[in-house]
């Protein structure tokens, strides 16, 4: 019955967070479609920076208990080897949500009208495809997404904070740049890798070392890699616009 | 109207800052309001944010851990003149003193040197980590700045322990920093050997001569060969890089000669407050300069200066004062919620909606740079019109 609460919770907090994040889109960055690059991440970060702060007057600055909704339990006979139920938990939300992702934007028609938004604009504009709808559905799937990890950690760690996200976010874009930028395999690679990484970075060099284990990586890889594990050179490097 | 921008208004300005000490003493005379401490911090920022200038306003390159630049400064001045390294006793015209006589422990330099490192070593900070992310576009290296300024400040606050070596003293900070001062002049002097906490005059006088410096090191880059390479490659990279611009080296530039101020103003700052803690250097200054910077007017020398002022009068002056208002109101009607409310930290709040708001409804600024502000309206339907307000 538990679980069953647990799916509903996932369920209306991904509309909620979707849908938020399509109001977003539609009030900041809509108006700024044609304006110069620098103009769109000023209003992000300034975006992002009214969210945290409208966390912290609504919920204080201290860390909000999750309530244990399921259990430390070892699922395996093994007292060794430990997979938890909320591991279990975690991979079986995961993996169906990146299969239908990477379905979407492989296969069907709206995932292949937002990869041409994404080359070019004008051009898809051009062809019969509806801009604005196809970049709401890319907001609102992005929304959707993030807010999934951010139930799956809230519930993992039983604990979250305002601004948990900010650390989090700078861990999912080095993983990304790690895996190669708009490669959806290579982000899993990637997310895989950091998450291996800043384990052993909590085991074995200490907890308070791991952003800087984590963010070291990201510089390595852009010094090293640009184009990162699996991604193509064209993505990351060039002139602005 | 040139001719008033050009001459007039900046003496004007200057001349009412030198004179501020001599109208901050009639205020406190007349309405015992002393303003000396709060100017002082606002200067710090108007430097900060023209610094930042060079790098948003005049390369056109996002920039969200300038933070860590006036932390890098801080911290320079905090090893260099300081008992933190108690295990080495170095004094060079210093104006610190042993209390049992003898060399005072630690590193103890002049500030003035201190200054000249604390740039060159932010510089070369800004260009061991601007070399590798300039090559990107500005998405990553905004998001790779946002990692620098949220790991500085996490590593001085872990390098209590680098392999057994204390090198920022972990959370509790670098205290007891030395003044600045000049030990060689004479006893009727007093004020200047020794800058102290009772008299700030010196302390004034000091950063108004940085931040004159600062600006005029920002008017003369900007009408250099590097000020127009650096609109160049704002305005289109490929082209630039074709009329034999090197993009990176440019970018690198500004980078480089932003941190250099960043951390001129982290040392005065640092040696200011006397006491560093790794926890003032957050992510939320940095995005209080750069909503200064936006705020006044990318690439505007006076907006950016006139930025600063508001935003950090706003912060410091401003919201305390209408949270007292809001109080006395609460307490008249009894209304419990008014009464309690504490403005104060709403204030983070506010800068995110001014960046925000502003991209939106005015993106050049308050006081534009007419190049800047042409840019940012060139895909509008109205681009003519805009023009048009601009050259009337």
């Amino acid at each position: 019955m538990r679980i069953l609460g647990v799916l509903i919770a996932l369920f209306v907090a991904m509309l909620a967070c979707g849908l938020l994040n399509v109001g977003i889109q539609r009030v900041a960055y809509k108006p700024l479609r044609n304006a110069p690059r620098l103009a769109v991440l000023i209003t992000a970060i300034g975006m992002s920076f009214i969210l945290q702060n409208v966390g912290l007057i609504w919920k204080g600055p201290a860390q909000v208990p999750f309530p244990e909704l399921i259990s430390n339990a070892n699922i395996l006979p093994s007292d060794t080897i430990v997979f938890r139920r909320k591991d279990l938990f975690v991979v079986l939300v995961t993996v169906p949500l990146l299969l239908a992702l990477s379905y979407f934007i492989g296969n069907t028609r709206q995932g292949k009208a937002m990869r041409a938004v994404a080359q070019d604009k004008e051009a898809a504009a051009m062809v019969g495809i509806n801009v604005n709808r196809t970049i709401s559905i890319t907001f609102l799937l992005g929304g959707i997404l993030a807010e999934a990890s951010g139930v799956m950690y809230g519930l993992f760690n039983g604990i979250t904070v305002f601004n948990v996200g900010f650390t989090q976010g700078l861990y999912a874009f080095t993983a990304a740049v790690l895996g190669g930028i708009g490669n959806l395999t290579g982000a899993v690679a990637g997310g895989l890798l950091i998450g291996i990484i800043g384990a052993m970075a909590d085991q074995y060099i200490g907890a308070r070392w791991t952003p800087i284990v984590i963010f070291s990586v990201l510089i390595l890889v852009l010094v090293f890699r640009p184009r990162g594990l699996l991604g193509d050179r064209s993505a990351v490097q060039g002139g602005g616009e | 109207m040139a001719r008033l921008r050009k001459f007039v208004l900046p003496a004007i300005l200057i001349t009412v800052s030198f004179l501020f000490p001599s109208i901050n003493v009639f205020l406190e005379n007349t309405v015992d309001v002393n303003l000396m401490y709060p100017v002082i911090i606002v200067a710090v920022y108007v430097m900060l944010a023209l610094g930042l200038n060079i790098v948003v306003g005049f390369a056109g390159l996002l920039d969200l851990g300038f933070v860590a630049f006036l932390a890098l400064g801080a911290y320079v001045v905090g090893w260099l003149a300081s008992s933190h390294f108690r295990q080495v006793s170095i004094s060079f015209g210093s104006t610190a003193v042993s209390i049992t006589g003898g060399e005072p422990q630690g590193i103890h330099i002049s500030f003035w040197l201190i200054l000249i490192i604390a740039g060159a070593f932010t510089g070369l900070c800004g260009i061991i980590i601007g070399a590798p992310t300039l090559r990107l576009r500005g998405d990553y290296l905004a998001i790779v700045t946002l990692g620098f300024g949220e790991i500085i400040p996490k590593f001085f606050q872990n390098g209590d322990d680098l392999a057994g070596f204390n090198l920022t003293n972990g959370t509790i900070g670098i205290k007891v920093i030395d003044s600045p001062g000049f030990p060689f002049l004479p006893e009727s002097l007093a004020a200047w050997q020794r800058f102290g906490t009772l008299d700030l005059n010196p302390w004034y006088y000091t950063i108004v001569v940085l931040v004159l410096v600062t600006v005029y090191v920002n008017i003369r880059l900007r009408d250099s060969r590097l000020g127009r390479a650096w609109i160049s490659v704002r305005e289109d990279e490929t082209a630039a890089s074709a009329m034999g611009i090197n993009p990176v080296t440019t970018k690198l530039w500004a980078y480089a000669m932003g941190a250099v101020f960043g951390g001129l103003a982290g040392a005065y700052y640092g040696a200011f407050i006397k006491n560093i803690f790794p926890t003032s250097f957050s992510f939320n200054i940095s995005i209080l300069i750069l909503s200064m910077v936006i705020l006044g007017g990318m690439g505007s020398i006076y907006g950016v200066i006139l930025g600063a002022v508001a935003l950090q009068g706003l912060n410091f002056y401003l919201l305390p004062q209408i949270s007292e208002w809001v109080h006395a109101i609460g307490g008249a009607v009894g209304n419990e919620m008014l009464s309690g409310a504490d403005l104060a930290k709403y204030n983070f709040l506010i800068f995110g909606i001014i960046l925000v708001l502003m991209m939106l409804l005015r993106p050049e600024g308050i006081i534009p740079n007419r190049q800047r502000a042409e840019e940012l309206h060139e895909h509008d339907e109205e681009a003519g019109a805009t023009r048009e307000r601009a050259s009337a």
